[in-house]
């Protein structure tokens, strides 16, 4: 390989290099427990690639070796000073003695070998595992279903999908004392997202999983690694179908139950004596619209008192309600009483008509000024956000309680 | 132990009448007499235009943090049904607000309150451990339940839903013994619950002495003037325009008041008609106060048919807190036939005044007059007529009024009433002692609104609501110091002002003032403030991917410093400094200087004006902090002319700016011809001006004395420094194509800082001619090179320099030209004023002069 291609291939992986790094960061729970037991723990990467986890295992003091087929990426490792062996996995652990390693680990191996091939793997690793060591083979998660129908497919040398469970039995069923099923590398939005897709729920399932498997040992040291066995990690198809089916039919309630107040609202509107009342002048207002209309398609001269109906109306109404001598007004509250929800309507179109007038100022003491309301939550502090989340919630869970 | 007082009576209409004033002056009292307690009011942000006059009149009394405002959407007013909601909303708001405050006694002056307006008054429905007491002005509605209640089934309501938190109160202090009373039996509370405290009254309410001018104008102006007899008149027609009598009018016989039917003016018109003609025709019956033209109009009516005279009636309408006092002072007797109050305040304004007062025996009036033969009985003409005969006719009678009056009215005053208040919260205090403090439960508060508010409320409505409480918040972490650096955050034009915005800047974040927390901000013309967390962080030099511009949350006793010089969004965000000021934030601006506005011939058409916009927002805030005392002095000057209309004083200060070029980030660079320029200045004595060129900064006048001094033989080299400004084209028009250009002539436009330190090092003298300057900073920066400066005579220059500059008037070239002459001469003889005196700070202890008037605010 020339110097130049060298170059370029480590800095235009040395991004992904770190994210990499970053995702491997979720098996550290639990391999420090490890070196606090053993001091002197070795480790042993297989197909370890440009060896980012061979880099992690030395920051955190194992004594680390891997072992790749690929001639190119040996040379990289080997570059970076990493102890690296050309060569084949199972033969190379055939050499490695019982009980001397704490952790043997193959990252997206698995889907390459026959599954005899891989079932030797475990038994190996098994072998050359000290007390509590730990096997961690990463591969695709076929429960994700466009890694398990297409996407596995694009690499030509991958074998066949493993299901999580097969690849847990297979520990289990050669020795291993504990088994971990990490699922891995989900969007981190999805777990907090309100509105799942359906391709949400085709696509979003942790595209990875791993196996962690641990050689038996006393109760004592695998008292260790109890917080990162207990933790679950990732989403599963069966919780995302799940949520996704529960959000559809909060939504369509909440549809329903918006149709259903509609609908009572509008009966009442059409019950209520004041529509019933009204229902003359409304004819009028037709009637009138038609007129204006007409006049304006034919040019017909539409009588001007006529014109004037509308805006005197509300004139007169605005005065009566203003004067306050006016025996009018007497009359038009004490009808009004009868009908409390036309007097607010009503009320409200005079104050905002007088509004400019004296006499409104001093009878209201106010300053609402509804331009200057935030419309979004863009526009107020931290505090009120969090507040309205919280009001949000509080009213979601009393709409829920009262269906 | 801490009080709460709510002190919405004195923001709703209220404020307006007999409740507002008793707010105010009782409220006032109780705080000058607080002694070791601690006193907060709270007020209602929904009555925004009350809050600075309320601040006004408690400042100097109470810290202005101590008052605090409270936000709840509205409109809440309780005769608007579809308020309800809000109203419910707003209740426990109003309650969990209070609490947050821990308070071992919340005092509510009105509890009557928000049926007509937005006042929100309730008492344990959130809040179910603090005790609660209130001021009791009467049971009036109550006790008249057919006139004031019945008409109006939906005030009933109100009034009888107060009524049930009024029960819940855990102590009431009550105007009149007769109110504590009426209430003791009426509502079957217990007696220990009910503390009289009676009122005081102001000290405007006095005898006056008048003039004779003084009592016609006043009597004219209320129309209380005696028509001539005409005959006959039918009294039902609209009477003619009526002709004022010259010389003494009749003496006259007042009342003041309303004119609900308890105040019995019927029956007082009634009782006035019986008088015998000749009292009638020597005295006037006066009605004074606003009364509604229907009660007014029943009264004539009255009065028709009781026989009396349309002269001998005058009703005033408004009477202003002025008048009132001379018509007491006036009137021959004062008659108050009301047959309940809850107090009866005319009676002790009237005492007050010197006035003989006669009332009813109903009531509070007795213990009020104190004199039982000033009483008559309000059920019966003939006892009134006979109570009016008496006092009119019988002089040595009427004079006892008075004279007993006046001793009376002493026995009532506002301290006297708010010791009895403070005595009767410590006694409360005492029986509740024990009630632990109650835990911040805003979660509770928001469960239970959730509960109340419309399912289909508008997402826009959920989140004005949550604003509102968010807004109510207690205060969390420091204080917070808003630096206003809007111009800063959008551009960096690289001016004086934003060098200085910089180096403050700096030194504040890097050192901020003990227990203040700094906060950047910025707004535009369309936004509101917003922290500016991503121009700080770059500012910082750390990269910040993570934290956004959030608006700005503020609380009570955060401060707001405009920094930078943004006058068109300063201008927009006028509404939201008066907002921060009723929230009680310190509003203050830094004032750089007040040039344009003062010789606006030197600056481009509509600068004075844009900066006299920006003065007139600014002048409305707390105060502002001058970059010099002359500065500080022209602002002083200015605010007097210009910014009268305030209701408490505008705080001005100055300090001095930086000049070491550590503080700020020094520009660097050398163009090519520098060397030879640089050899050029050494080769003679060499006079420096350093700034934009400018009308003011008076390089016309300088390049007109070097002329001459070139003329008359002087050797000397002239260097200016600085960018091309405005309205200087002749100017520049004469400087290249000049014969002397590069020299002995040499202008260097917008060179580097690290240029200008070379120029400075190799000049002789700096010429600072400029007619007007913020600060000067040029006097100081020639300092520091050991530059003789000549200056021109103005006190900012003096300011900066004092004794250690040699100063010229005159605006001729020959008066300049004389005056460098006349350096030179001392400059040779080695006596030219030493420039190594002129003190000068660093930013750093800028920035400390600073922070001490920032810890003063």
């Amino acid at each position: 390989m020339s110097s130049d291609f060298y170059m370029s291939f480590e800095n235009r992986f040395r991004g992904s290099r770190e994210l990499i790094k970053a995702r491997l960061g979720i098996y550290l729970p639990f391999i420090s427990p490890l070196k606090n037991i053993y001091s002197d723990a070795q480790a042993i990467d297989i197909g370890c690639g440009r060896g980012e986890w061979l880099e992690i295992l030395g920051e955190k003091g194992f004594a680390n070796q891997g072992v790749d087929l690929n001639h190119e990426m040996v040379t990289l490792c080997l570059g970076s000073g990493l102890r690296v062996h050309e060569g084949e996995a199972l033969s190379f652990l055939k050499n490695i003695p019982d009980q001397s390693q704490a952790i043997v680990s193959g990252f997206h191996i698995a889907e390459h070998m026959p599954f005899n091939d891989l079932k030797a793997l475990v038994e190996e690793s098994l072998r050359v595992l000290r007390p509590a060591g730990l096997l961690i083979l990463e591969t695709p998660n076929p429960e994700n279903i466009v890694i398990a129908t297409s996407t596995f497919y694009l690499d030509p040398t991958h074998n066949r999908p493993i299901p999580p469970q097969l690849l847990a039995f297979t520990c289990e069923y050669c020795g291993f004392k504990k088994i971990k099923i990490l699922r891995l590398q989900e969007s981190a939005e999805l777990a907090n997202n309100n509105k799942l897709s359906l391709l949400n729920v085709i696509d979003g399932v942790s595209p990875d999983y791993a196996v962690v498997a641990q050689k038996s040992a006393t109760d004592e040291l695998l008292g260790l690694f109890l917080n990162a066995f207990e933790y679950e990690y990732g989403i599963t198809l069966e919780q995302l179908a799940i949520t996704y089916s529960q959000q559809v039919e909060e939504r369509d309630n909440h549809c329903l139950t918006l149709a259903n107040q509609l609908d009572s609202q509008i009966k009442a509107v059409y019950n209520s004596k004041s529509w019933r009342i009204t229902s003359p002048l409304r004819k009028l207002n037709d009637n009138l619209t038609w007129l204006f209309n007409l006049s304006k398609r034919t040019g017909y001269r539409v009588p001007v008192f006529l014109d004037n109906v509308r805006s005197s109306s509300k004139l007169l109404l605005a005065h009566t309600v203003n004067n306050d001598h006016s025996r009018l007004k007497k009359l038009v509250l004490l009808i009004l009483k009868r009908f409390p929800g036309l007097k607010d309507r009503l009320f409200f179109a005079v104050m905002s008509m007088s509004a400019h007038s004296s006499r409104a100022r001093n009878r209201c003491v106010t300053g609402h000024d509804e331009s200057r309301f935030p419309t979004d939550l863009t526009q107020i502090g931290q505090h009120g956000k969090m507040i309205y989340y919280a009001l949000k919630a509080a009213i979601d869970k009393r709409s829920r309680e009262n269906h | 132990m801490r009080i709460v007082i709510d002190l919405q009576g004195a923001q709703t209409a209220s404020r307006f009448r007999g409740i507002g004033r008793y707010s105010i002056a009782m409220v006032k009292a109780i705080v000058k007499n607080r002694g070791g307690h601690e006193i907060l009011i709270a007020l209602n942000g929904l009555f925004p235009d009350t809050i600075e006059p309320i601040r006004s009149q408690f400042d100097g009394l109470l810290p202005q943090d101590n008052i605090r405002v409270w936000y709840t959407p509205g409109p809440v007013r309780e005769i608007q049904p579809v308020n309800t909601w809000r109203r419910e909303a707003a209740e426990l708001i109003r309650e969990a607000f209070l609490a947050s405050l821990q308070p071992d006694i919340v005092h509510i002056i009105s509890l009557f309150e928000g049926y007509m307006d937005d006042a929100v008054t309730s008492i344990g429905l959130f809040d179910q451990t603090t005790p609660v007491s209130i001021t009791l002005f009467d049971l009036i509605p109550l006790m008249n339940a057919g006139e004031y209640l019945k008409p109006d089934p939906v005030y009933k309501g109100h009034y009888f839903r107060k009524i049930s938190h009024l029960r819940r109160a855990s102590m009431m202090l009550s105007i009149s013994e007769f109110t504590r009373l009426e209430a003791l039996e009426n509502l079957h509370l217990p007696d220990k619950s009910l503390i009289n405290t009676y009122i005081g009254i102001d000290s405007c309410f006095c005898p006056l002495t008048l003039d004779e001018q003084d009592i016609q104008d006043t009597k004219n102006k209320l129309g209380i003037t005696r028509q001539q007899e005409t005959g006959a008149r039918n009294l039902s027609k609209k009477p003619a325009r009526r002709r004022c009598v010259t010389g003494a009018s009749p003496a006259f016989v007042l009342y003041t008041g309303g004119s609900d039917a308890r105040k019995n003016l019927p029956r007082l018109i009634r009782a006035y008609a019986r008088l015998s003609p000749n009292l009638r025709n020597t005295h006037q019956l006066i009605i004074g106060g606003e009364i509604p033209a229907d009660n007014v109009n029943k009264l004539w009516k009255e009065a028709s048919n009781a026989g009396l005279r349309k002269n001998e009636l005058v009703f005033t309408g408004y009477i202003s807190d002025y008048d009132l006092i001379k018509l007491y002072n006036l009137c021959k007797l004062f008659v108050f036939p009301s047959w309940h109050e809850g107090f009866g305040l005319p009676v002790l304004e009237a005492m007050s005044c010197g006035a003989p007062v006669i009332c009813s025996n109903t009531s509070s009036l007795p213990e009020v007059v104190g004199n039982s033969d000033a009483l008559f009985s309000p059920y019966s003409e003939e006892s009134i007529c006979n109570k009016i005969t008496e006092s009119l006719t019988n002089e040595y009678f009427r004079l006892s009024l008075c004279k007993h009056g006046l001793e009376q009215a002493k026995k009532f005053t506002w301290d006297k009433s708010a010791i009895t208040a403070i005595s009767a919260f410590e006694g409360l205090y005492a029986r509740c002692a024990g009630n632990h403090k109650r835990p911040q439960a805003t979660h509770v508060l928001i469960d239970r609104i959730a509960n109340i508010i419309p399912l289909d409320l508008s997402d826009k409505s959920i989140i004005h609501l949550a604003d509102n409480i968010g807004r109510n918040q207690p205060q969390t972490g420091i204080k917070q110091l808003f630096l206003d650096v809007s111009e800063l955050v959008q551009r960096d034009a690289r001016t004086g002002i934003q060098r200085v915005v910089r180096s403050l800047l700096k030194e504040l974040l890097t050192n901020p003032p003990d227990d203040v927390r700094v906060e950047p901000v910025y707004a535009t013309v369309e936004h509101g403030y917003r922290y500016a967390r991503c121009f700080t962080s770059n500012f910082l030099g750390h990269h910040n991917e993570v934290l956004n511009d959030e608006p700005v949350e503020y609380r009570v006793g955060d401060i707001f410093l405009g920094l930078d010089l943004q006058s068109h969004v300063v201008q927009a965000q006028e509404a939201f400094y008066q907002r921060l000021r009723r929230d009680g934030v310190h509003v203050q601006f830094v004032v750089y200087d007040l040039l344009c506005v003062l010789m606006p011939q030197y600056f481009p058409y509509g600068a004075a004006k844009t900066h006299e916009l920006w003065l007139k927002v600014v002048t409305k805030c707390d105060g502002s902090v001058c970059i010099s005392r002359a500065v500080a002095d022209e602002l002083i000057a200015w605010v007097d002319t210009h910014a009268r209309a305030r209701l408490r004083p505008f705080k001005i200060s100055w300090f001095h700016l930086g000049a070491d070029y550590a503080g700020s980030v020094p520009s660097r660079g050398m163009p090519n011809n520098a060397s030879m320029i640089i050899m050029e200045i050494q080769k003679r004595v060499t006079f420096l001006m350093v700034g934009t060129i400018e009308p003011r900064k008076g390089h016309t006048q300088v390049l007109a004395a070097f002329e001459k001094l070139w003329v008359g033989g002087l050797d000397v080299n002239l260097v200016i420094v600085g960018k091309k400004g405005w309205l200087v084209e002749d100017m520049i028009k004469r400087l290249r194509p000049h014969q002397e250009f590069n020299r002995r002539l040499f202008w260097l436009e917008g060179i580097s800082d690290e240029y200008l330190e070379n120029i400075y090092t190799c000049s002789t003298c700096l010429i600072a001619a400029s007619e007007g300057e913020g600060f000067g900073l040029p006097l100081i920066e020639a300092a520091k090179h050991k530059l003789p400066v000549i200056a021109r005579d103005i006190p900012v220059f003096r300011e900066v320099a004092g004794e250690h500059a040699f100063y010229f008037s005159g605006l001729t070239a020959q008066d300049l030209a004389d005056s460098v002459n006349e350096w030179m001469v001392l400059y040779v003889k080695g006596d030219a004023p030493d420039v190594s005196g002129i003190p000068w700070l660093t930013w750093k202890e800028s920035a400390e002069q600073l922070k001490r008037l920032i810890n003063l605010m």
